[in-house]
């Protein structure tokens, strides 16, 4: 089972449909389609995936817990799943993150720069040296967000809905406050340029 | 007074029952404290009823948070000790102290409010202040299952739908317990206060084996705090009396008197909050609900939806958290120059029926405040 899953995702099988990953694969997975997947235990599946994923369920997978390097740079993972995870150095840099979902997660180290997020949502998560440089966070819903220590420099935030949420040592775009739909929001030594 | 509080410390030092129990409430203590250490409250500040301008020392005491606990969990430990030395004078002194930590690290947020303080706080004042101590403890602690079991009467508990949490028993086998449940709390634990010793522990096993079973729902908070009250059962080999002095009498009717009034006045008080910040509302119903804040600007209206699911269960649809949030949010938009005002809508039921729901509506709550008295009553300033 698990020699006939490495073959699917090392590229033979250019899309998976409803894969179901019980147990851990080692190996550098790179230019792969993946769709409709549920990871359960799929820790350490992406070391340096740089192919599409969609409609990825990270909820049950508990290998992400506490996981050091998830690189999804230049992936795109739309309409997914990250739930009640806590991941150290989380890469979506140039990455599609639309119509997805990213919840009571804890992420330290996280780069999504030039990354698109439209339509996606960001509830009761926690950011901690970030960088969203140039994101599209445009039409974005966060809410009960903490973002501590990092960069928004150049960030489209038009249209995004921002509540109950806290920024703080942070940099912001200039028009952040116009752009932004803010309430109850709380900023501590952010600075907007 | 002092003369009072002499007589107290005297009681608990000729009796070595109470020592034990005293370091057991102290126990107590030193589990709250960590519980409070884990607890993340979210942001913000919410009020009780009864204190509506808390902020600034809600705010300092969350400021010396850490601080707070570390002592509250180092005076606990303390105190125990000195009292297991028979140090009563110093151990008396000192719970003292650390009941008013409680109190007031309590009273500082209404999202700490729950029955496992309430109660613990009833039993630490009577601890302190009722001389027939051992026996109005005892009768309290039937009170509070008595409590508990009249607000379980609802569909909520009886379908087991009240659950925090999945649970091992299932459907009707659920059910059936849930009946039993309330059996056990309004007649069974009567038997506590039997001069019997075997019905006493035939009831005081059941309960224990209530709790215990409870671990896997409600967490080990609530259990611990239980079984350490109820303690004194198994430590106290004398038989109950009903002997109690003029100010005992008073407590006790009081306490009564703080049941009775949301069940008197208020049909659905676990949906509405109305008159129970004095009582008991152990799950006494598991509300759903929805929260609209309409925010009104000069060029659009903006659909606010806040939740407070990362609050205790009971309290996720309680009115004091929404007013509060209303209160909070026209302190936010004023910044905007473009905003004129909130039109606020908040629907809440019982998640066993469809029926039933309790549907508040007002305008421009910012210009024409939304008010609370302390019993829970919302309404609007004109």
């Amino acid at each position: 089972m698990m020699i006939f899953l490495s073959i699917l995702l090392l590229g033979f099988a250019s899309d998976v449909q409803a894969l179901y990953f019980d147990n851990e694969l080692k190996k550098c997975v790179s230019e792969t389609n993946i769709h409709t997947t549920i990871v359960k235990n799929g820790g350490g599946l992406v070391p340096c995936l740089e192919g599409q994923i969609s409609h990825v369920d990270f909820s049950e997978a508990q290998k992400l817990k506490g996981m050091d390097v998830l690189n999804l740079n230049g992936s795109k993972i739309d309409s997914s799943k990250i739930i009640n995870q806590t991941i150290n150095n989380l890469f979506l840099n140039y990455s599609t993150i639309k119509q997805s979902f990213i919840g009571k997660t804890k992420i330290n180290f996280f780069r999504a720069e030039g990354s698109d997020f439209r339509g996606s949502k960001i509830h009761r998560a926690k950011f901690t040296n970030f960088s969203f440089k140039n994101a599209n966070l445009s039409g974005v819903t966060i809410s009960k967000t903490h973002f501590t220590g990092g960069d928004f420099l150049g960030t489209n935030f038009k249209g995004a809905m921002i509540t109950d949420s806290f920024f703080e040592d942070c940099r912001l775009p200039k028009n952040f406050k116009i752009e932004a739909i803010l309430i109850n929001v709380e900023l501590k030594n952010c600075s907007e340029l | 007074m002092i003369n009072f509080i002499k007589k107290n410390i005297r009681v608990i030092e000729d009796d070595p029952t109470l020592i034990i129990y005293g370091a057991i409430l102290c126990l107590i203590h030193a589990i709250n404290s960590f519980l409070w250490m884990n607890q993340t409250t979210p942001l913000g500040h919410v009020c009780w009823s009864f204190a509506p301008d808390c902020k600034n020392i809600a705010g300092l005491i969350v400021s010396y948070q850490k601080e707070i606990l570390l002592l509250y969990f180092f005076f606990s430990v303390l105190t125990g000790t000195l009292l297991l030395l028979k140090k009563v004078r110093w151990g008396y002194g000192l719970f003292l102290f650390l009941e008013m930590i409680k109190l007031g690290y309590h009273l500082s947020d209404y999202r700490h409010m729950g029955n496992y303080h309430y109660m613990v706080h009833i039993i630490n004042f009577l601890f302190l202040f009722a001389l027939n101590k051992k026996n109005i403890i005892k009768l309290f602690l039937v009170l509070f299952y008595l409590g508990a079991g009249i607000i379980k009467f609802n569909t909520d508990w009886l379908s087991g739908m009240a659950l925090l949490a999945p649970t091992y028993l299932l459907g009707k086998w659920l059910e059936w317990a849930c009946v039993y449940v309330i059996i056990l709390e309004l007649l069974f634990v009567f038997g506590l206060l039997s001069n019997k010793k075997n019905l006493r522990s035939l009831v005081l096993i059941q309960l224990i084996a209530f709790h215990l079973y409870s671990w896997h729902i409600v967490g080990y908070y609530y259990p611990c705090i239980m079984l350490g009250m109820i303690s004194l059962f198994i430590i106290d080999k004398d038989d109950f009396r009903f002997h109690f002095d003029k100010k005992e009498k008073g407590y006790i009717v009081f306490f009564v008197l703080a049941q009775a009034i949301p069940l008197i006045f208020s049909m659905d008080s676990g949906l509405t909050g109305k008159y129970r910040v004095l009582s008991l509302n152990m799950l006494d119903a598991k509300s759903v609900c929805e929260t609209n804040l309409f925010l009104k600007y000069k060029n659009k209206t903006i659909e606010y939806n806040p939740d407070f699911l990362d609050t205790g269960v009971r309290i996720q649809c309680d009115p004091i958290l929404t007013v509060n949030k209303i209160y909070q949010t026209c302190e936010d938009q004023k910044k905007n120059a473009d905003f004129l005002d909130i039109d606020f809508n908040h629907q809440v039921k019982r998640i066993s029926s469809a029926e039933n729901i309790i549907d508040w509506t007002y305008r421009d709550v910012c210009k024409n405040k939304i008010s609370i008295s302390f019993f829970g009553e919302v309404g609007q300033q004109q």
